[in-house]
Formats: structure tokens, C-alpha cells, sequence
């Protein structure tokens, strides 16, 4: 009988997790780098710049990656979908880095304006955005 | 996590043109646990350490004590207690540009009072890409989750596993640390070397640990994350190895040995750990000989809710303990434990545990013989864990 229920709640929170994520769900992210950062970057790649495992480009130049302001949908959606984490997993996951000395957390610097903005300024850095803002000033190395 | 930045404009300056100046940042961590035990009976395998264990039939007959924090001495008993698992921390981390920061950490543990401890303090400084050197104070890595036991946010209980807590937690020394890549696994390599020390309040003693070489190999890939440790290092007690010819000149070697396995799936996770280590003589004046300890943990998570499950056991061989002078032949100290708890991510940056722990006296006959039957000791904890 219990287990009946525990079925029941796990439907029931798939439902509403559904629900929730396709009435938030956005156009498309963007993943963008300077126009002079020709790096061809796997999904790999971007993942493992913004966890702190990789601090280097392909061709072997810095690589600084900034995030969105925490909160906002974009930012969610590039957790989700790129990191495959939620948002604690994500808090924890810096936890341990942070307070262990191995790693920090890419800055927050705003929405995607502020970010493609940054980013049209400095070649090392890698950033995401929606991909409605997208123009020249930035370089698309990702889309989903 | 939200950081306070104490110099925005420069942090503004630094992404736009190249770091010009250090950027100071703040990071916190906090946990408040409150415990009680709920029956009589007092176990933990390193009980060498107990008190008063000349007349430990005594004092277990009467007590209901849970050993929660190894080094710090945190000990719970049939008094609500704040004190064992609590503890306050701060950061503070200055960047320098080009790869140089410098890091200090200061915490107040429940177990000694809240007194003010640097558990941090080193300069880090990343030598090429794949490569960082970190010198000064920092944890000794022994255990998976050794560099962050302090930072309960960080992992699903409200206290690591007692199997996972060493007698000494720092290093004072020097880190190479590798990062790179092979196909869809990420890798990771640390070779260490320093000393450490603790201070033993159950003992009026210091723990200290020389001469300590160690080395690191993890490796993770989307769902699985591979641990496998070594380390070798001088051993004695300050105050009374001397006594048993075990002082800082004649210090015991010993040799750490652990392996880790943890595995997602989907909402559900698996964390396995078993450690061992072992002496060139018996290690006095506790008697500990070889030491073998493990867990297996689960759990899953439901929306903010992930309940878990852990299964523990340790086992210390003791022989001829200097503190057993009623008559402590050789023997196998052992406890099992069993830990149901839930965490609750009830906000962004911080979560509420609930837990239930068992611990059950394994030991021999001759153990029992000695200290009597322990029988077991249950716990019930609850705590908040935050960051910022």
C-alpha cells in the first residue's frame, strides 16, 4: 500500500516538474565566445570549462567563463540542459570546490545583455545568452 | 552561491581589462546540529580513547555517549546537545592575477568550544594549465569527503560517517595538484607531503603526524566518480608516546590506504568508501594495530526531499593497549551502524537534515570481556546547513 502511494507522489512530481519546466521553457541558449576566439568546443568542452575542470581553450589560451545572474531562466536552462545538474547540485558541487581550494565559481555578471557585452570585450571569456540577442559582436559555438 | 564581493568595481575592472588589482572574496559555511542520544550504551571502535577505560564497565553502564566528530572530540549523550556537530567557517580568498591567490579559512567547531581554528591558509598557484602548486595549511585528503567534511551543505548527512574521520585532518605542507581530461572521464591527481597535528581533548594529548607523503588518484565521468588513496606517514602522541618509546624521535610509521566509488543515477546516488590502515608496532598508548573501515550509502531524491540510507562498520585491532592495564589482551574493537535520515533543500543556500543513527558494538569476546557489552547507542540529530 505505501508503495502504491510512493508511486503515486513520484508521478504526481514528475507531473508538476513537466508542467513546470515546459512553462518556462525559453527559444533557445546560446553559447557565445569573442569573434576572435576561433576554438571549435565540444559540449564537453563548455561543461567542463564552466565546472572549473578545464581553465584553457583547445588552442591552449585562457579560458574565463561568466554565468548569468543566479535566478534567471536562461542561467536555469544552461544548468539543466549543458551541466545536467540542479540548481543545489550545482551549490554543492561549488561548495566542495570553493571550500577546498580546487576551484571558484564563474562570476555572475547580469542577463544576456551583460554578458554578450563582456564578452565582445574580452576574448578569453565564454558565456551564454539567449539566443534572440545574438548579433556580431559575439560568436556562436553552441545553440540548444 | 552568492558571493560578497567587497570590491565590485574592481571585479568590473578585472573582467573588462586584465586583473589589476587582488579581488577579495568572502564565502561562508554553517552548521547548527542538535543531538541527543535516546538509550544506554556508549560504542565506537577507537575506544582506547574513552575517558576512563580502566573501569569502562562503569561508565558504560550508565552512559549513553556517540562519538560524532573524531577530531574535534565532539560527543553526543542523553543531554540535548548543540555542541558535536556545530560549526561556524569563514573564507576569505585575495587573487592576485596570473594564476597566484591566496586563501585562509577560519572555523569554530562545536566540539572545542567554538574556538577560533585557521583550517586553511595556503597560496595557490597554477603553474600551467593542468598543474597547481598549493603550499601552507590545508586538509589532508585522506577520505572522499576529507577536504569537505566541515561544509555539511556539501553531502546529504548531517555528520560524515565516524568511518571517515581520522585523528588528524590537516596538513601543513605543500600540494601538486593535476587536472586533465581522457575522453569522457576528467581526471585528477594530488602528491602531498608535510606534517599535521590535532589537538586530542579526550586525551589531553596532540596527535601529530610527520613526514607525511600522500598521493590522490580520482576520476569521474556524467555518472561515476573513481577514488583510490594513499599515504605514509610518522605517528606518536606528544604527550604520552615518549613513555612507550613511541615519542617524536621514535614516532611509529603508518600507511593509509582508501578506495571510493560514487554513482548517479538519475535522481538516485550511491557513495561506497573502504578504507585501511596499519602500524609498524602497536600504536600506543591506544593499543590500535591494523584498522579497516567502510560505509555504503544511498539515496534519492524526491523534489527537495532526498532521503537516505547508510550502512557503516569499522573494525580497530587493539593489542595490549597501554590504557588497558586491568588487563586488555588482543582484540577486535568493531561497531556496526545503520544512519536513515532526510535532507531538505528547503531554500537556495541552505538545507534541514533530520537523522537516525544506530550504532552496535561488534567487538570479540576479549573486548567484551574487558569492557563489557556495549550493546548499542542510538541518535537522533537534526540540524540546518547553509553557505553564502
Amino acid at each position: 500500500m505505501s508503495f502504491l502511494s510512493i508511486k503515486k507522489v513520484l508521478s504526481t512530481t514528475v507531473v508538476v516538474l513537466a508542467t513546470f519546466f515546459s512553462a518556462t521553457a525559453l527559444s533557445e541558449v546560446a553559447v557565445v565566445v569573442h569573434p576572435s576566439n576561433d576554438n571549435a568546443l565540444t559540449k564537453a568542452d563548455v561543461t567542463r570549462i564552466f565546472l572549473g575542470k578545464k581553465r584553457a581553450y583547445p588552442n591552449g589560451s585562457e579560458a574565463i567563463p561568466v554565468d548569468q545572474t543566479d535566478g534567471s531562466a536562461v542561467r536555469t536552462e544552461f544548468v539543466h540542459t549543458m551541466l545536467k545538474k540542479n540548481d543545489q547540485q550545482l551549490k554543492a558541487y561549488w561548495a566542495q570546490l570553493l571550500f577546498t581550494g580546487k576551484s571558484t565559481p564563474p562570476k555572475d555578471v547580469g542577463g544576456s545583455a551583460e554578458v554578450k557585452a563582456l564578452i565582445a570585450k574580452n576574448p578569453a571569456l565564454i558565456g551564454y545568452i539567449d539566443a534572440n540577442q545574438l548579433d556580431d559582436s559575439v560568436r556562436v559555438v553552441l545553440r540548444f | 552561491m552568492k558571493r560578497l564581493i567587497m570590491t565590485p568595481c574592481l571585479l568590473a575592472a578585472s573582467i573588462g581589462m586584465g586583473a589589476q588589482a587582488a579581488e577579495l572574496k568572502l564565502n561562508g559555511f554553517a552548521s547548527v546540529v542538535a543531538g541527543k542520544t535516546l538509550n544506554q550504551g556508549t560504542v565506537f571502535a577507537r575506544d582506547g580513547l574513552s575517558e576512563t577505560p580502566i573501569n569502562p564497565a562503569v561508565t558504560n553502564a550508565s552512559d549513553a555517549t556517540l562519538m560524532a566528530d573524531f577530531a574535534t572530540g565532539g560527543v553526543y549523550d542523553d543531554d540535548i546537545s548543540f555542541n558535536p556537530d556545530s560549526i561556524f567557517g569563514l573564507q576569505i580568498s585575495a587573487d592576485l592575477g596570473r594564476g597566484l591567490s591566496a586563501t585562509g579559512q577560519i572555523t569554530g567547531s562545536g566540539g572545542e568550544d567554538f574556538d577560533a581554528t585557521i583550517a586553511w591558509a595556503y597560496l595557490s598557484y597554477e603553474l600551467n594549465d593542468s598543474w597547481t602548486m598549493v603550499a601552507g595549511r590545508q586538509r589532508l585528503p585522506l577520505y572522499f569527503y576529507s577536504d569537505y567534511l566541515d561544509v555539511g551543505y556539501a553531502y546529504h548527512w548531517t555528520r560524515a560517517p565516524i568511518e571517515t574521520q581520522a585523528p588528524i585532518d590537516t596538513l601543513d605542507g605543500v600540494q601538486f595538484r593535476y587536472q586533465g581530461s581522457l575522453g569522457d572521464w576528467d581526471t585528477r591527481l594530488q602528491v602531498y607531503g608535510g606534517s599535521g597535528k590535532n589537538d586530542f581533548s579526550i586525551i589531553s594529548d596532540e596527535a601529530n603526524a610527520e613526514n607525511i607523503v600522500g598521493a590522490v588518484l580520482y576520476a569521474s565521468n556524467d555518472w561515476l566518480q573513481l577514488r583510490a588513496t594513499y599515504m605514509v606517514t610518522d605517528f606518536y602522541f606528544k604527550e604520552t608516546g615518549p613513555a612507550f618509546g613511541q615519542g617524536e624521535d621514535n614516532a611509529v610509521g603508518s600507511a593509509f590506504t582508501g578506495i571510493a566509488a560514487h554513482a548517479s543515477f538519475g535522481q538516485g546516488f550511491v557513495i561506497a568508501e573502504v578504507v585501511t590502515y596499519g602500524f609498524d608496532e602497536v600504536f600506543q598508548p591506544t593499543g590500535w594495530d591494523d584498522y579497516i573501515g567502510g560505509y555504503i550509502s544511498g539515496g534519492y531524491r524526491l523534489g527537495d526531499f532526498t532521503p537516505h540510507i547508510t550502512f557503516s562498520s569499522e573494525n580497530q585491532e587493539i593489542k595490549d593497549s597501554a590504557f588497558s592495564m586491568a588487563g586488555l589482551t588482543d582484540g577486535d574493537d568493531a561497531t556496526d551502524s545503520v544512519t536513515v535520515g532526510v535532507r531538505w533543500d528547503f531554500h537556495p543556500q541552505a538545507a534541514f537534515k533530520l537523522e537516525y543513527q544506530v550504532r552496535m558494538d561488534e567487538s570479540d569476546d576479549n573486548i567484551k570481556a574487558f569492557y563489557g557489552d556495549r550493546n548499542e547507542v542510538d541518535l537522533a540529530s537534526l540540524g540546518f546547513d547553509v553557505i553564502f
